[in-house]
């Protein structure tokens, strides 16, 4: 998939109708709904009362476009295959102020969209995802697998570009003042009824917010909010970078409880960008 | 041809070996979701080889193949095929072992590398001899 691409499916994503604004931000205002109250009761909790995020979650690895059929005598048709019959409709986002939801993109203040351009024009050799490095935070996406005890939540990512993790307090202990900056950050959790929230700090810059040259600086503060619905587990993520981000940038993502576990890390080694004989763009979906 | 070079590792595990066939076929530019294919190879050029699978790298970001081509005078040249991430090989059900299936002879459609780095190429379909394939990449 190229730029264009990408943007059309940003767009495509934004054409969310009133509708689905309105259910956005009542779910966003945690405006409660007879079935959002059973979903609720319906959730695991530990011994400590709050909900049991333990699991293996499945938010679709950013393949979800991937349908692999599988065909007469053994044949598997992995890509290219025939479109589904129905596809999903796009996920619509929440927007901080409008109307209808924006297109997945942070908004750069105006004298750092050149900057923003330079890095996606030189993708290949700046995105640090495409030579096997971390992809920093918000970008892992929602985590794949949560280890939760009482007073500290472990977040294990199993990524194209290698496998991390986090390791999180939830005791009440502030941010570390002894450990560098790195790609995804010191983080402090704790609980703020049944959601669980996640406060980072202490970022490098050089990872990005998603995609395209979306930079960020070391000032990041990255705020993650995780709810535990039924089987499914809601990720808010707020990013505050006020020198360069014209407003707080928000995106939403879900994942499925699944029994498939994680296997061991796959080694993430790049063979493919010495070999680029241009600038053509490369997709990283997550 | 230029894409016929000395062998420089003689599968131990080559069991039946075919002369090699290159067929250049002219190809529409193919459109690859998420990947840039057209970056690294050469989507206009499609070749077929005939060989043998030897080795797998269970890989990201990208899985590689490695596929013994066996020239006409029994050099066998090692080719590397690009493919897809481990995430998608394994939503699609394929394993390691089924993409070397029994290192039975095989044939695939690749796009060389537009570098021209020799024995380099992306995998679009690998057909083995009981006629069974995985398609990696439009077949068009």
């Amino acid at each position: 998939m190229n730029l264009s691409d990408t943007r059309r499916r940003m767009h495509g994503a934004a054409l969310g109708g009133a509708a689905a604004v309105a259910l956005l931000w009542a779910a966003c205002l945690g405006v409660a709904s007879p079935q959002a109250a059973t979903s609720a009761a319906a959730v695991p909790r530990l011994a400590d009362g709050h909900p049991d995020l333990n699991g293996t979650w499945d938010n679709g690895a950013g393949i979800d476009f991937l349908h692999p059929e599988k065909l007469p005598g053994g044949s598997v048709c992995v890509a290219g295959c025939d479109p589904p019959p129905a596809a999903p409709p796009p996920t619509a986002r929440p927007r901080a102020t409008g109307s209808a939801p924006r297109a997945d993109f942070p908004q750069y203040r105006t004298q750092y969209l050149a900057k923003v351009k330079r890095l996606n024009d030189h993708q290949l050799q700046m995105d640090g995802v495409l030579h096997c490095r971390s992809p920093g935070l918000p970008r892992v996406g929602p985590p794949d697998k949560i280890v939760q005890t009482p007073g500290q939540v472990v977040f294990l990512y199993d990524d194209v570009s290698g496998a991390f993790w986090r390791i999180i307090p939830t005791d009440g202990r502030p941010h570390r003042t002894d450990v560098e900056n790195s790609t995804l950050g010191d983080a402090v959790g704790h609980w703020e009824g049944d959601t669980l929230v996640v406060d980072s700090t202490k970022f490098t810059d050089d990872t990005w917010l998603t995609d395209n040259g979306a930079f960020h600086t070391s000032s990041m503060h990255v705020i993650e909010r995780l709810r535990r619905v039924g089987d499914t587990l809601e990720w808010r993520v707020t990013v505050e970078d006020p020198a360069v981000l014209v407003e707080p940038w928000k995106i939403y993502r879900t994942a499925k409880l699944t029994d498939v576990e994680l296997v061991e890390p796959t080694p993430c080694i790049d063979h493919d960008i010495v070999h680029a004989v241009d600038n053509t763009h490369h997709a990283n979906p997550r | 041809m230029g894409y016929r070079g000395v062998s420089h590792r003689m599968g131990a595990s080559l069991r039946s070996r075919t002369l090699l066939a290159l067929g250049l076929a002219a190809a529409a530019p193919v459109s690859f979701a998420h990947h840039s294919v057209g970056g690294e190879f050469n989507t206009h050029q499609k070749l077929t080889l005939h060989g043998v699978v030897s080795s797998v790298e269970w890989a990201n970001p990208h899985i590689y193949v490695h596929f013994d081509v066996e020239g006409p005078r029994g050099a066998v040249t090692d080719w590397r095929l690009e493919t897809v991430p481990v995430a998608m090989m394994r939503k699609a059900g394929l394993t390691k072992a089924m993409l070397i299936g029994n290192a039975e002879t095989a044939t695939v459609d690749i796009y060389p590398a537009r570098d021209g780095t020799p024995h380099l190429g992306y995998m679009l379909k690998i057909t083995y001899r009981d006629g069974h394939h995985y398609q990696f990449a439009p077949d068009k």
